[in-house]
């Protein structure tokens, strides 16, 4: 099982002789053959033609470059059962390492989808965050000035009842 | 030359590829080089590239780069006679310029009354107008006292007539400017800009200028030396943006054919003679369809994409600002660098940042970096294979720059460099860049500012395609038969954990 982005992939692999591989994914089948491998890429045939591809593993992490495209895959395969979609659950994470310039709310302040709870500069850019549920701010971890590292709680927010 | 103005050692004020592409000029005319570098760049490349190094201070720029004390006196414990300030930072504050003076020390850029004549754009535009240089219709209040508030720019915005951009005076960079196209949304652009104006550049001035509609930017290199000489190099054209900052730059601009490069070039010298401009300088225009151009703002240093005019004219600009910086004149004469303008070149900014959300900075460790060789490919980069990329300074992590012997043929051999491109490790622009270069409104030349609104919408380049997916479980597949081959049992006791079989095997 892999991840990408948000979404989970459960390809199906059978290699045959050891150089020619067919993967299918959701129904269709793709078909390489690898000629060439060395611990930084590979070369492989699909559909007659010779390409050379370049990836690394960093942990569960696979990081792939095809010339059209870089690709990040997360290896899944014995991670738990994956939480739900960002933010849905009314954890404000950080989306990268940063400093928190502002928090407009406060505890047991009432927001709606997509209110600004807090403004983080990364990079000298300003980002408006918010979570896409409606509930009551439950509690704030941070400061203005503090500075977050990448997916480190900001604000919790209780989520109505569905 | 006079003997005051020699100098033997320079410090550059500055990280990451601009540090690292200084200190390749000073090496080649024979200069030592000093790096300054914070807590987050202890590892970084400008400083392996230095002759000497000295640490200033903790990672938030304000800590470090931005700290004239500490640089004056990393300047004084290395010895540096000379401080050059690259880009950003502090390059464009004049009292950076005034103290580096004061300690006796050479600064390799404008004198401090010229940066100040032009770092701030309500001032600089009341100048310009004086000056003859043409501008764009707006309101900048009347003097230094009168800076405009939330009121007059709202007033003047409606009576210039919408759409209107909202700037930041002090700015730069794309930070604390918005495009206002409703009424509506008036108060809350000048709140949001005002309050990025204060953060980024410490003063909250704003002014308001109509919008021009499908415009392009072109800007005018220029050059002036201690002898009352200056010259242009031709015009960048800057069109291809994201939220007003640059991502694509070239040289020759599709748009100027040679009647309008004189005429742009004459009043961008006027405009760098109104402030008896000395070394590098860069006059901003934007181009109408109606080839009517207006003054938007000059920067007083060396631009993040001169390589562009280095490569058709042959010249290294950083080598003129040594020269100048040193008393000499200007090596060439209008004419001899007309003669010399030769071909075209464009650049790309890869950042770390990721176009599908919204161009999200982002942040790791580099795991592989491959730039692009080959013949008229150049790249200036502070990368290398694990570097950690922190969240303190720009995204900007590499510049791609090709040259041809025109336009298609400068954009093939980029799009080339772009396919051989390999970044690992942190997400970046690298696709969107392709996509960009790739796409026939930009190889027709005929686009403005509003390019990538017009034409690239698609900003998610990485889709899991059923062929990606492939090429990713045949790359687990590959790398976990290597680590078997390489450990014998233990791996293949590791690999057994992960995967239920090796043959026919389902990853689920």
């Amino acid at each position: 099982m892999l991840r990408h982005g948000d979404d989970l992939i459960r390809p199906r692999l059978t290699v045959v002789d050891g150089r020619r591989f067919n993967v299918t994914v959701d129904d269709e089948r793709i078909d390489l053959q690898v000629i060439e491998s060395t611990p930084t890429g590979y070369v492989a045939i699909y559909e007659g033609q010779h390409r050379r591809f370049q990836f690394v593993r960093d942990g569960d992490a696979l990081w792939i470059a095809d010339g059209q495209a870089t690709s990040c895959f997360r290896d899944r395969t014995l991670a738990p059962v994956a939480s739900a979609a960002a933010g849905s659950d009314g954890r404000l994470l950080a989306h990268s390492d940063g400093r928190i310039v502002a928090v407009h709310v406060e505890v047991g302040q009432r927001v709606d989808r997509s209110t600004p709870l807090a403004v983080l500069e990364a990079m000298k850019m300003e980002f408006q965050l918010s979570v896409p549920v409606a509930g009551i701010v439950e509690s704030i971890a941070v400061q203005p000035g503090q500075q977050v590292k990448s997916r480190q709680l900001l604000v919790q927010i209780k989520p109505d009842a569905a | 030359m006079s003997h005051s103005m020699g100098f033997t050692k320079v410090l550059v004020a500055n990280r990451g590829e601009i540090a690292v592409r200084i200190m390749r000029g000073l090496r080649r005319m024979g200069y030592r080089s000093v790096a300054v570098y914070s807590d987050a760049d202890r590892e970084a490349l400008h400083v392996r590239h230095a002759d000497e190094a000295v640490h200033i201070g903790a990672a938030p720029a304000a800590e470090s780069y931005l700290s004239i004390d500490k640089l004056i006196a990393a300047a004084r414990a290395s010895g540096a006679d000379a401080i050059h300030p690259g880009y950003g930072f502090l390059s464009e504050r004049a009292e950076f310029a005034r103290a580096v003076q004061s300690a006796g020390l050479i600064f390799i850029g404008p004198d401090p009354h010229s940066i100040d004549a032009m770092g701030n754009k309500s001032a600089s535009k009341r100048l310009m107008l004086q000056a003859g240089v043409p501008c764009v219709p707006g309101y900048q209040g009347r003097g230094a006292d009168d800076s405009p508030t939330d009121q007059d720019l709202q007033r003047e915005a409606l009576r210039i007539g919408l759409p209107v951009m909202i700037k930041a005076a002090a700015g730069g960079g794309g930070r604390g400017m918005r495009l206002v196209h409703d009424a509506d949304a008036l108060p809350a652009s000048i709140a949001s800009a005002r309050s990025e104006a204060a953060s980024a550049f410490g003063s909250g001035e704003l002014l308001v200028e109509k919008a021009v509609v499908d415009a392009r930017h072109v800007e005018i290199q220029i050059f002036g030396d201690r002898h009352g000489q200056i010259v242009h190099l031709g015009e960048r054209d800057c069109s291809v943006q994201r939220r007003n900052q640059k991502v694509v730059e070239e040289a020759p601009s599709p748009a100027l054919d040679e009647a309008l490069r004189q005429q742009m070039g004459e009043a961008a010298v006027a405009a760098a003679r109104a402030v008896q401009y000395v070394g590098a300088g860069t006059v901003e225009f934007m181009l109408g369809q109606d080839r009517q151009f207006y003054f938007l703002e000059m920067n007083t240093r060396l631009q993040v994409e001169h390589p562009v005019t280095e490569a058709v004219y042959g010249v290294d600009l950083v080598e003129w600002q040594l020269r100048v910086a040193r008393g000499e004149s200007l090596p060439m004469t209008q004419a001899e660098l007309n003669a010399r303008r030769r071909g075209a070149a464009i650049e790309v900014r890869l950042c770390a940042e990721d176009p599908s959300q919204d161009y999200r900075p982002q942040t790791g460790r580099v795991l592989r970096w491959r730039a692009p060789q080959g013949d008229g490919v150049r790249v200036d980069t502070g990368l290398y294979d694990g570097l950690a990329i922190s969240p303190f300074y720009d995204s900007m992590q590499a510049k791609i720059i090709a040259y041809g012997d025109d336009r298609e043929s400068a954009r093939n051999r980029l799009l080339r460099a772009l396919d051989e491109t390999v970044l690992l490790g942190v997400t970046s622009n690298l696709d969107f860049l392709r996509a960009i270069v790739a796409h026939p409104a930009f190889a027709s030349g005929q686009f403005s500012t509003a390019f990538l609104n017009q034409h690239l919408q698609q900003r998610h380049f990485d889709a899991a395609t059923p062929l990606r997916v492939a090429l990713a479980v045949v790359a687990l597949y590959l790398d976990d038969a290597r680590v078997l081959r390489m450990n014998g049992s233990a791996g293949k006791a590791r690999i057994r954990r992960r995967r239920p079989a090796c043959c026919d095997m389902a990853m689920t």
